[in-house]
């Protein structure tokens, strides 16, 4: 998960925007607390950020904020997606999960016709599992059962899902936002992120 | 709607009431969800606490959450996270937590483990933010050793408390450790005084009598007083 980041200096200069503005911003939860990533360097503690997240989310704070307030803009953020729910139809439809993994949830749950965000992103998770090509069917259902059990736990974390495998043998590690260091016979097969799923989710149901 | 009403010893499981009030030690098990919950004697949670006002004149504790909209607090409290609009301590209050408030005055002292976030931020009294404390405007009296990890804000002003006078007795008994210590203090329009930080940074910065400061960056206007320690000043 390699990315660019612009130190807070930089960031502020470059947008034109204030110390306060920022921290403003972050205490109305325009900007996410995990973007701000906190390094020791040479003059003592810095932040750095995420480099395009936080140009393209400032540009387009600045480019609200004349006609909402800031209340109204991080509702735009971060639309209360617990409320949506979709019928399975739906969720076919607009090709955000394929039969096979409705199958597996109704075998799993039980025969659903509308399903929860939750349920829906957990869906999300093995559908975009199984499209890599990296894991089995079989694993694909320990996978969901992985998701049901502690997604919840992750929720608003910078959460991840590693899947891996040594010796033959498989297993799924969901982990909140820090590093995993692995043994040299592990064979890291598939590593998702899982707030880019959501983001990527969240396009795709607007 | 029922009241709860706990005089002498008791015990209560949790619920949704309109007025608790506990005069003597009470304990409740589960959560609580109230209009006014007034604690006189000593008050014990295991869980979050919801309610409309929280007055605590002795002491309470609250293993979970707080979640109010008035807090007073003349005695002590501890609990997890704390949101409300508007925090009176005149006593003692620890956070294990997070402290999310629109207004906070603070006569007594807080200690608060994780971030602390405040639309206005009045400290006549003692304060430790374990982590950052982030707010609108900073108005602080010193009074004693306050302590944060990282400040920001919009207007953050930090002076000295009491009268001359009376810094003058703290002097002669050797008690004059009256600073706010911080790793970063960011902000746009920063007046300090005796603030120990490693870093200052701001749009307009007064640094004032002692301060010790390892640097300071500004973008507009900085004036440093003669009583203060700045190792290096330079503009952005």
């Amino acid at each position: 998960m390699e990315q660019e980041l612009i130190s807070k200096k930089e960031l502020l200069e470059m947008t034109g925007i204030s110390y306060g503005q920022l921290y403003r911003w972050k205490r109305k939860n325009l900007i996410p607390e995990d973007w701000f990533i906190r390094k020791s360097t040479y003059t003592g503690q810095e932040t750095f950020f995420p480099r395009e997240k936080i140009l393209g989310r400032i540009n387009k704070i600045k480019s609200m904020k004349d006609d909402l307030s800031l209340d109204e803009i991080a509702r735009h953020f971060m639309p209360d997606l617990k409320q949506v729910t979709l019928s399975k139809e739906e969720c076919l439809k607009r090709n955000i999960v394929s039969e096979l993994v409705v199958r597996i949830f109704t075998e799993q749950n039980g025969e659903k016709n509308v399903f929860t965000f939750d349920q829906i992103f957990q869906l999300f998770v093995l559908e975009k599992a199984l499209q890599s090509g990296q894991i089995s069917l079989e694993e694909g259902k320990l996978l969901l059962k992985t998701l049901v059990l502690h997604a919840g736990g992750l929720k608003g974390k910078n959460g991840e899902l590693v899947f891996i495998r040594k010796m033959g043998v498989s297993a799924f590690i969901l982990a909140g936002a820090t590093e995993i260091f692995f043994d040299p016979e592990v064979n890291v097969l598939l590593r998702l992120s899982l707030a880019d799923l959501l983001e990527e989710l969240r396009l795709r149901m607007e | 709607m029922r009241d709860l009403v706990i005089s002498g010893s008791g015990s209560a499981s949790g619920g949704t009431f309109d007025h608790v009030k506990i005069s003597g030690t009470g304990k409740i098990a589960g959560d609580l969800e109230c209009s006014h919950l007034k604690v006189n004697g000593a008050l014990k949670v295991d869980g979050n606490v919801k309610a409309k006002k929280v007055t605590i004149n002795g002491t309470a504790e609250f293993s979970g959450r707080l979640d109010s909209e008035e807090i007073h607090i003349q005695g002590t409290s501890s609990s997890d996270d704390l949101k409300c609009k508007t925090l009176k301590i005149s006593g003692a209050a620890k956070v294990n937590g997070c402290l999310s408030v629109e207004e906070l005055k603070l006569k007594g002292s807080i200690d608060v483990e994780k971030d602390c976030e405040a639309e206005v931020f009045e400290a006549s009294g003692i304060f430790t933010i374990g982590r950052l404390l982030n707010a609108g405007t900073i108005d602080v009296k010193l009074y004693g050793t306050c302590r944060a990890k990282e400040i920001g804000g919009e207007k953050i002003s930090v002076r000295k408390g009491g009268s001359r006078f009376n810094r003058l007795i703290k002097s002669l008994f050797l008690l004059a450790d009256d600073t706010l210590k911080a790793e970063v203090i960011e902000g746009d329009d920063l007046d300090l005084e005796n603030i120990k930080a490693d870093v200052v940074r701001g749009n307009n910065v007064i640094i004032g009598e002692g301060c010790e400061i390892g640097l300071v960056e500004y973008k507009q206007n900085y004036s440093g007083e003669n009583g203060a320690k700045v190792t290096e000043a330079k503009k952005i």
